[in-house]
């Protein structure tokens, strides 16, 4: 159900007007460019949220399938000509694909050993964009992608691909809410809570996991091939672990289980760095010293449930399921 | 026979060389509460992880609804018409109470991705009435006015509650509940008593584990006593309470007792 004020319009929607107008005023070129890196990262946290905050399944592999995703997209308008959505939607395809194969391999794995079959992944995938001279340009890269063009309107300037990435932001955002709010949501939770009890339950657990792995990797990949065409430069160095822990680290700092923070997580690790080339060189400290911190006093990140928004800013109010039910008694 | 919901046929079931279930014959008919009795470590959650395919038992046939299901999955035996609860509760503590309710009719909401991804009106529907549903439920077991809460939040006896609505909103056949009395006051476990009689009412079958003689004494139609893994009594609650090996059981004999 969308939630709507008094007035009757959903904060969604208000939040993409809002977004639209951006362009308008921000008109510096390289602030467009972050703010698109920062929508593009979006759907990634956003994957990354659906297993992580959602499935309770540790994942450290998400930027292998960002690679992978990529790849996939600029080899098949590269190399075979294809028009830009077909090569989108193969990524993504690809990358539901190979996350299903992973999930299958390990849905019987607990916690901790799929933790660590994440990280063998993204190695093995960074080897293979690395040395698969013939397919993936090897040490140099795939340069000069294709711009995307879609119903023949090319994608040329920062502007048109602001538009572009926040209407792919959008979709992305709503799909993933109307899952999270489903059948196939509830189980996910379900697992993650507890995996006996979700048996019991009636929802066969195995199976659930390598859905979860599945659907968050499409999102992953139509996002990878989304940041390739705009940077216009697949290099295998984009795609590492440290690559994987920032961006899982997005989606903690939002908050697990929080898809506007998921958004928020994102903006600000996106930002930071380019206000402050000091806070670039050192981000991965930073983060790690971030990861701590948060692990110890606020695992619910800023938007989480009882996270740092709720408890210091008093922003609990106006998230949904601070809201009780009302009681008979009359109180609200 | 028709009678009979669910069947054991000489189950066996060792962990190394501890012998959990030996040879354990168990008949739950339709329309009774069975209770299972027995001292601590006889095998009775042992027994209930072998009858819904949690634990596959080392011999020996399970039966439900005339279908085997020795060893299957617990999730498919548990679409069958299996429902539980647990003697350590068992919720999913960061979902909100009829959420919890909602998950326990997995396997009856009938919907699908696409339905899902495009907010179809039949979609939108089933998902409504699952919710109503719940909350027929939660009504029934008084627990309407925490229906937005975290299940984590809630104190010991209302999440037992919330566990027995996950499993009714199952529909299930078969209730089995693990010790669902377990630190409660005499007050409230009378409580859940009465309500768990008027569940049986509803359709399910009623298997409970209980340590609370009084408890169930009153509320079984049969009870079955295990010891040490084996069942050394079955019938009516004045038979097993007149029962010779039973009082050992659990008095122990009266030459022990006077060595002791």
């Amino acid at each position: 159900m969308e939630r709507a004020n008094r007035f009757g319009i959903s904060p969604g929607f208000i939040a993409v007007a809002l977004a639209c107008l951006i362009p308008l005023v921000v008109r510096n070129d390289y602030h467009l460019r972050v703010l698109n890196m920062v929508l593009l990262y979006s759907i990634v946290a956003l994957s990354i949220n659906l297993i992580v905050g959602f499935c309770g399944q540790l994942d450290f592999g998400r930027s292998a399938f960002i690679g992978l995703g990529a790849y996939c997209s600029a080899i098949f308008m590269q190399r075979f000509g294809t028009p830009f959505w077909i090569a989108f939607l193969t990524a993504g395809l690809f990358c539901t694909a190979v996350g299903a194969g992973l999930g299958v391999l390990c849905r019987k794995s607990t916690f901790d050993y799929l933790t660590l079959i994440t990280i063998g992944f993204n190695e093995i995938c960074r080897l293979i964009f690395l040395n698969w001279q013939d397919v993936t340009g090897g040490a140099m890269g795939l340069r000069r992608v294709p711009i995307p063009k879609l119903f023949g309107y090319a994608m040329d300037t920062n502007v048109k691909y602001f538009y572009f990435a926040l209407v792919l932001l959008a979709i992305c955002y709503v799909a993933i809410r109307r899952i999270t709010k489903s059948k196939m949501g509830r189980a996910f939770e379900a697992v993650r809570d507890d995996s006996i009890a979700a048996a019991y339950s009636g929802i066969p657990v195995p199976t659930y996991k390598v859905i979860n792995f599945a659907v968050a990797s499409f999102f992953t990949g139509i996002a990878g091939s989304a940041m390739v065409h705009y940077t216009q430069y697949a290099s295998p160095y984009n795609y590492t672990l440290d690559e994987s822990i920032y961006i899982l680290q997005m989606a903690i700092l939002g908050g697990l289980g929080s898809l506007p923070g998921s958004i928020l997580g994102t903006a600000i690790l996106v930002i930071a760095p380019e206000i402050s080339r000091t806070f670039y060189e050192y981000r991965l400290m930073f983060v790690g010293l971030m990861m701590v911190t948060m692990m110890i006093w606020a695992p619910n990140g800023i938007l989480g449930k009882h996270g740092i928004g709720e408890k210091v800013i008093g922003l609990g109010r106006f998230l949904p399921w601070t809201k009780r039910p009302a009681l008979e008694g009359g109180e609200t | 026979m028709s009678g009979v919901l669910m069947r054991a046929e000489r189950i066996d079931k060792f962990f190394g060389g501890v012998k959990a279930l030996i040879g354990v014959d168990l008949e739950i008919r339709r329309d009774e509460i069975l209770g299972v009795i027995g001292p601590n470590g006889a095998g009775k959650t042992t027994l209930f992880n072998v009858l819904t395919g949690f634990s596959k038992p080392t011999k020996g046939k399970v039966f439900f609804d005339s279908h085997d299901v020795t060893g299957k999955p617990v999730y498919l035996v548990c679409h069958k018409g299996i429902g539980r609860t647990f003697q350590n509760i068992r919720l999913f503590g960061q979902m909100t109470v009829i959420d919890n309710v909602v998950v326990g009719m997995h396997n009856r909401l009938a919907t699908h991705l696409l339905g899902i991804a495009l907010k179809l009106p039949s979609t939108v529907r089933k998902e409504r009435e699952a919710y109503d549903k719940a909350v027929r439920i939660l009504e029934y077991l008084g627990l309407d006015n925490v229906a937005g809460e975290l299940a984590a939040n809630l104190p010991y006896g209302r999440q037992r509650k919330v566990e027995i609505a996950r499993a009714l909103a199952s529909e299930p056949k078969l209730l089995l509940l693990d010790e669902p009395s377990a630190g409660m006051n005499p007050q409230e476990a009378l409580e859940l008593m009465t309500l768990v009689g008027g569940i049986r009412k509803m359709g399910p079958s009623v298997v409970v584990i209980e340590h609370n003689m009084q408890v169930v004494m009153g509320i079984s139609d049969r009870v079955a006593v295990l010891d040490f893994g084996n069942k050394i009594c079955e019938g009516s609650p004045e038979e097993v309470r007149n029962d010779n090996r039973v009082i050992e059981a659990y008095l122990g004999r009266e030459e022990d007792a006077g060595a002791a």
